[in-house]
């Protein structure tokens, strides 16, 4: 299992929410490493952040709802699909608060790992 | 002392919040824009305003407009229920902004530093002369 941890937000209200996130992973034995990505919702109409502690949250989960009849789809950041130029709801659950954006679209990228792992580059989900 | 700032000189009403990034337990840095007019004199004025050691943060903004507009700056000490979660005696403040599409509430350390950016606004084109 891989922990995000929230790092830093930047928020642009009407604009976008940036929130810049990193977690240790853990690909093979004995072998660790970070990985920091960036998460970016654009064309947003709403956004409710609330956060406490003087730590780097913990992401608990990360969930996308299409609309109020439809079910929501638990997982991770890779686990939200295309919002196909409509409004969706996306909740992330930290262990200090919460993070509620209502958007158009996101965007998902790993921006770097450590230590560098040769043949690995720059991934964009979306 | 925290009730000598104040809140509504760092947030003047009508200012717009531009932009908000948040390190968590560290800082928080809004930046605020805005007109003054004086006379006949027109300036932009653009603030940094950096909050420390931040502990606690409420953000919620509700329609998608862009520079939410400033409309009331509230500074005051935290409530008894959080100052029993804080350390020490050094208290963090709380300050709230109200803004036409919503609000931000922080509980920090304190106020870092504010930098202030002016630009004078040209009041005028100039007239062209004849012949």
């Amino acid at each position: 299992m891989v922990i995000q941890r929230l790092r830093r937000f930047e928020a642009r209200p009407g604009a976008y929410l940036r929130l810049d996130l990193s977690a240790v992973v853990s690909p093979g034995a004995g072998e660790q490493w970070v990985e920091e990505s960036t998460l970016i919702f654009g064309e947003c109409s709403e956004m409710e952040i609330s956060l406490r502690g003087d730590g780097l949250p913990q992401m608990r989960s990360a969930l996308e709802a299409l609309s109020a009849s439809q079910a929501e789809t638990a997982g991770g950041p890779e686990a939200m699909g295309d919002s196909g130029g409509t409004w969706h709801d996306y909740r992330l659950e930290f262990d200090v608060g919460h993070i509620a954006v209502r958007a158009m679209r996101y965007s998902f990228c790993i921006t770097r790992t450590h230590p560098s792992i040769p043949g690995r580059e720059l991934r964009e989900l979306r | 002392m925290p009730t000598a700032f104040n809140a509504s000189k760092l947030f003047p009403k009508d200012a717009e919040v531009v932009e908000l990034s948040f390190e968590p337990g560290q800082s928080l840095r809004a930046r605020i824009q805005g007109v003054r007019a004086a006379q006949d004199d027109r300036t932009t004025q653009v603030s940094d305003v950096v909050f420390a050691g931040v502990e606690r943060i409420e953000m919620r903004f509700k329609i998608g407009e862009a520079n939410p507009r400033i409309e009331s700056a509230v500074y005051r000490l935290q409530d008894a229920t959080h100052a029993q979660c804080s350390r020490g005696s050094d208290l963090p403040v709380g300050l709230s902004v109200h803004t036409n599409s919503g609000s931000v509430t922080v509980f920090c350390r304190s106020i870092e530093r504010v930098v202030l950016q002016e630009s004078k606004i040209d009041s005028a084109p100039p007239v062209a002369k004849p012949g």
